[in-house]
């Protein structure tokens, strides 16, 4: 994996730009670099708390096994109202522009 | 020693293995749709596993269980809870553009396996929780895939190797005890041709002696148990070839490409590439021309896939009563029922046979619970029962013929009620086609066996009737005694009773012994 | 007979005793909320759709059970806005994005479920910052509503188009979801009531998701005894729903339980509401943040009527008030970045029209589709998540997350509720803040903390500002975890004492409206 950009810079918003598969145009990327700075400054805020020891999960306790759901089919939607949504269609599913790779 | 094999044994082979394993619920993982192989294109789906806006996923408490079951099965070290995990990443057959899958808790931790053949153990590193992707299609040529989301959502469970393997034979012991394993804990019905188990391997090598391991190459696309040893065995080729030239190998991923045939390492530079005859000096000499894998991406492309708790789940309890439970209810796992079956006489062959099918090693315990004894049994289940199944398709789950109608079978052969040949040919069939036990049979056709005092007579008749085949036998040619046993066989004709061949056997060589006796007096 | 136009100014209780008594059809209650619509919605724009065909087909479903001697239930008859980040089986439903613009869900929310088996009657759509990310209804990518106070104002946000429907008249009830002030900070700039549930009492199934552990749905009325109304139509374990509990489990919510083991829990509750004996801590960080004089006048005179009625007042600290934004910043995001991937032009929704390969597809999709705010937020996320970042940024909002829970929770031992403003100021000039995020973000500074703690919290009228175009303030309760239906009757207890000094509670109407 290549090393962490900075994401206050053109090139590192770039970056979360293709992560993120959203298109900036350049004069968005500049923008987007200042924005992220401001907020990121804004954010610095938190390295006054101290947070050492404590648990970064975001659960306290769990649920039991019984609470899960059971193993019981319930229908599925006709394949007409499936693909009602979708931009394209192809024969038998939802089209994309081809896909060769993996 | 071969050049090749003098060239492969400067270096050793270690591989690890991660298996993608179909949980066989009736449901997917999150939803109620069923789960069917080859059902309509995206007929099996719904807002759910659609991906849909505001959907959320539904733990399906059997596939739950089932992973737990395999976690225990491998000795794993398990949480008090286990939580699942989002893994981001776009493909359009990623309906919602992550995969819910598990990193940081997984369900077990560590665990390990005792290979069938070998006997080795084999580390495991972990098993976890996630679902599968849909699944995108590409007609040749054409400007545009098709996505079908029947099998986006459906449960699997990975299991993840240590880098334990040696070789590829190694490997194939794994594959072989692990699908026997999956099937035992009834956890997955391990159909290599529905895709039920997927298989990746991580491979690297290393010269002999040296501790450090090489970069490792993780290989995808393996969907066979032949795509997987001829990908490691193509792999381990490649970096040997790779050192061999003073090249190294680096951290990469390929994919396994059965019919590769033109394009030869294409986009890897030329500090990272052999040419192509220098990899095949060092392939088996059957290896062929087509067969290699393809280069996919480097450690620098690797996705970045922004792991983090799915917060739509909350955790799920893993407690120590219910594990405790799960351990006590597993099943008999194959390597010791292996060893138990063949303590009890079975022959070493069929004591892999029946391991490997679940459902006849229970039908075969089912015989030997009603008494007959572990080697008949075995042999009538194997042969009787086994043809039955065979002939109708059939799983011995659903099997037509009760275990009680073996027993009485094995008792009518023991009790010599009638000849065993006329059991196996005549009765058993009957007793298949019409569900009755052996004995009803019997009784339904007036079957039964001859007094002995009759055949003896039947066949000094014969003998006496037949000089020409009794000297016939006496000058050694056994035809002769096909042709007696026919003659006494043709007396009873009329009769519903039939002669056991044996007892006529036994009776003819009485005869010729004495007769024997007599001309040399 | 009451006026057609007074039927929008009654309470949902008392138009659904009304309907199932057959004093009024609730066609007639519906046919006067569609006028009242038809007349405001040209200055209001709460509503994304309304859907007057299907609204009136429900109400004479429910006229025509009550004629075959059917109970409706609860809501008999009673119209609701539903926010349109709700999924409606067969009604177009866009979380105000342009990228979802076209989507009809083939299946309806839970909460909407819930509504139509209470024998309510849905109005239509509200209008919603987009994706529910935003304070003032400004990011709507089909244009802001405006305050039914001051049409020059914003709403608040992101429920803006639920506060605002309810606030005109043009519906007694609306759902709203609420991920870090979104039903009360818009509740309090409208001048209506507004109840974010303990995270986890109500299903968040078919909710179009921004940050699953913060995002909960709840409702907007102009009065509490309403709001409880509703809460009992919507609070509830759900199968699909795996983070939505049942209170009445002591595993869930321990001594608290109890309360929720009534047959209609809050209205029971609201009914017997009374502040005597009851404890409120005044948060101190709240009220020195608060500059505006009015807002902190109406506040502290409201402390006085309770005080007045029984109860006790104490200040409370909230050292932490500092990190609560930028937390929240933190854990939203990240959650909002993956949550936002399906949207992608290829199963539902907008789709670039340019040819491009899929890598493309998703890229442009995207980009035309999601607004500035949004893709702010997408951004900050997906670096929160990023390898060599995610440790210094997202598990360290996780573990502030904590402490700031945690500084609520000793904050809350001794008392019943705390207090303060819902909003620092009451509502803004439209365009005030759209161009500066940070002021925007900064809006949210008393409600995101109650989300990241999983808390219950209410706001409600409290007062107005004083000039020619008076505008709402609202005050703010936060209550322990599974205390909400207690929360909700303290909330109608204050709002009772308040309504004995004039002034405040659902009792005015905006002036200026057709």
């Amino acid at each position: 994996m290549s090393a962490p950009l900075d994401p206050r810079t053109p090139e590192g918003v770039a970056h979360i730009a293709r992560l993120s598969r959203l298109a900036l145009a350049p004069e968005e990327l500049s923008a987007m670099a200042a924005h992220l700075g401001k907020i990121l400054d804004a954010v610095s805020v938190l390295e006054r708390l101290d947070t050492q020891g404590v648990p970064a999960g975001l659960h306290d306790e769990a649920l039991s096994e019984d609470a899960l759901r059971a193993d019981a089919v319930a229908p599925s939607l006709p394949v007409d109202e499936a693909l009602r949504n979708a931009p394209a269609r192809g024969v038998g599913g939802f089209e994309v522009p081809a896909v060769l790779a993996e | 020693m071969s050049a090749r094999d003098e060239v492969l044994g400067r270096y050793e082979l270690v591989v690890g293995v991660e298996v993608h394993a179909q949980l066989n619920t009736a449901t997917k993982l999150f939803c109620g749709c069923r789960l069917e192989f080859a059902a309509p294109p995206n007929s099996r789906t719904c807002p759910v596993c659609l991906g849909h806006p505001g959907v959320l996923p539904a733990l399906n408490r059997a596939a739950f269980e089932k992973a737990l079951r395999l976690a225990v099965a491998f000795g794993c070290r398990l949480e008090p809870a286990t939580e699942l995990d989002r893994k981001n990443y776009y493909y359009p057959d990623l309906p919602k553009n992550y995969q819910i899958s598990q990193m940081y808790h997984n369900l077990g931790e560590g665990g390990e396996l005792v290979l069938l053949r070998s006997g080795r153990t084999v580390r495991m590193h972990n098993v976890h929780l996630e679902e599968d992707a849909g699944k995108l299609s590409h007609a040749e040529g054409g400007r545009a895939s098709t996505v079908d989301l029947n099998r986006a959502g459906t449960p699997l469970a990975e299991i993840v190797t240590m880098p334990d393997f040696r070789s590829v034979d190694e490997v194939d012991d794994y594959m072989d005890t692990l699908t026997e394993l999956l099937r035992t804990l009834d956890v997955c019905r391990c159909q290599m041709q529905e895709g039920n188990l997927r298989f990746e391997a991580s491979v690297s090598v290393r010269p002999r002696g040296q501790e450090a391991l090489g970069a490792r190459t993780e290989i995808k696309n393996l969907n066979s148990y032949s795509a997987v040893r001829k990908g490691i065995t193509y792999e381990h080729a490649r970096q040997v070839a790779l050192l061999e030239a003073g090249k190294t190998p680096r951290q990469e991923t390929r994919l396994w490409d059965d019919e590769g045939a033109t394009d030869y390492e294409q986009g890897v530079p030329e500090a990272l590439r052999v040419p192509r005859r220098d990899v095949w000096a060092l392939l088996p000499p059957d290896w062929g021309d087509t067969g290699w894998t393809r280069f996919m991406r480097s450690k620098e492309q690797a996705h970045d896939y922004r792991y983090f708790p799915e917060p739509d789940l909350p955790a799920f309890e893993v407690s120590p009563a219910r594990v405790d439970e799960i351990r006590r209810a597993l099943p008999e796992l194959p390597g010791p029922r292996r060893l138990r079956y063949a303590g009890l006489g079975v022959p070493q062959k069929t004591a892999e046979d029946l391991t490997r099918d679940v459902p006849l090693a229970t039908y075969f315990e089912r015989v030997m619970a009603l008494g007959v004894p572990a080697p008949d049994a075995a042999n009538y289940v194997m042969n009787q029962v086994g043809a039955a199944l065979n002939a109708r398709g059939l799983s011995a789950a659903d099997c037509p013929v009760p275990a009680e109608h073996v027993a009485d079978l094995h008792a009518m052969i023991v009790g010599k009620a009638l000849p065993k040949d006329q059991l196996l040919k005549e009765v058993w069939p009957k007793t298949v086609e019409e569900g009755l036990a052996p004995s009803a049979v019997a009784a339904k056709y007036g079957l039964q066996a001859l007094d002995d005092a009759l055949v003896v007579a039947a066949t000094d008749e014969a003998w006496a009737a037949n000089p020409k085949s009794v000297e016939d036998l006496l000058a050694g040619k056994d035809k002769a005694k096909r042709a007696l046993v026919g003659a006494v066989m043709r007396a009873f004709k009329a009769s519903k009773a039939k002669p056991d061949p044996a007892a006529i056997n036994a009776r003819l060589d009485a005869l010729l012994a004495d007769e024997r006796r007599r001309r040399l007096l | 007979m009451t006026a057609p136009g007074e039927l929008c100014w009654t309470g949902a209780a008392a138009l659904a005793d009304r309907v199932r008594r057959r004093e009024v059809s609730a066609l007639a209650v519906t046919e006067a909320h569609l006028a009242r619509a038809a007349a405001v919605e040209p200055q209001v724009k709460a509503f994304l759709r309304v859907t007057a065909d299907a609204a009136r087909a429900e109400a004479q479903a429910i006229d025509a059970r009550l004629a075959r001697g059917e109970d409706p239930g609860p809501l008999c008859g009673v119209p609701v806005a539903v926010k349109d980040n709700l999924c409606t089986r067969g009604v177009e439903t866009t979380a105000g994005s342009r990228i979802l613009q076209g989507y009809v869900p083939p299946y309806d929310a839970t909460v909407v479920e819930r509504l139509r088996q209470a024998g309510a009657v849905t109005l239509g759509k509200a209008n919603l910052d987009e994706f529910a990310m935003g304070s003032s209804t400004e990011n709507s990518a089909f244009g802001p509503t405006t305050n039914p106070w001051d049409p020059s104002r914003v709403p608040g946000g992101s429920s803006g188009g639920s506060a605002a429907a309810v606030a005109a008249g043009e519906a007694p009830l609306a759902l709203g979801s609420d991920t870090g002030g979104s039903i009360r900070q818009p509740a309090a700039l409208c001048g209506c009531v507004g109840f974010k549930p303990t995270y986890g009492a109500v299903s968040r199934f078919g909710l179009i998701a921004f940050a699953s552990s913060l995002d909960q749905v709840g409702p907007f009325a102009r009065d509490c005894a309403d709001a409880a109304l509703l809460m009992d139509v919507l609070w509830g374990p759900d199968p699909r729903d795996m983070t939505a509990r049942d209170p009445r489990d002591a595993r869930v919510a321990g001594p608290l339980a109890d309360l929720w083991a009534a047959p209609r829990p809050f209205s029971t509750a609201a009914a017997g509401a009374s502040l005597e004996g009851v404890t409120l801590g005044v948060v101190k960080e709240y009220l020195e943040l608060t500059t505006d004089a009015e807002v902190k006048g109406a506040v502290l005179a409201a402390l006085d009527r309770a005080r007045a009625a029984g109860a006790s007042v104490r200040e409370v600290s909230l050292g932490l008030t500092e990190f609560a934004i930028p937390t929240y910043q933190l854990v939203s995001t990240a959650e909002a970045s993956s949550n936002l991937a399906r949207y992608d032009g290829v199963h539902y929704g907008h789709r670039t029209k340019e040819r491009v390969d899929v890598v493309g597809l998703y890229e442009r999709s995207r980009a035309e589709g999601f607004g500035p705010e949004v893709r702010r937020r997408i951004f900050l996320g997906t670096f929160v998540l990023s390898s060599g970042f995610y440790d210094a940024y997202y598990l360290k909002g996780l573990r502030a997350r904590r402490r700031i829970r945690d500084d609520f929770l000793r904050a809350l031992d001794g008392v019943d509720a705390l207090v303060g403003p819902t909003s620092p100021f009451p509502a803004f000039e439209l365009g005030a803040r759209a161009h500066d995020p940070l002021a925007m973000y900064a809006v949210d500074v008393f409600t995101v903390s109650t989300n990241m703690a999983g808390l219950p919290g209410l706001s409600l009228p409290c007062g107005f500002t004083s000039g020619p175009r008076p505008l709402p303030i609202g005050l703010q309760l936060t209550g322990r975890p599974w205390s909400d239906p207690r929360l909700l009757a303290i909330g109608r207890a204050l709002e009772q004492a308040l309504a004995g000094a004039g002034g405040a509670g659902g009792a005015r109407r905006p002036e200026g409206l057709p």
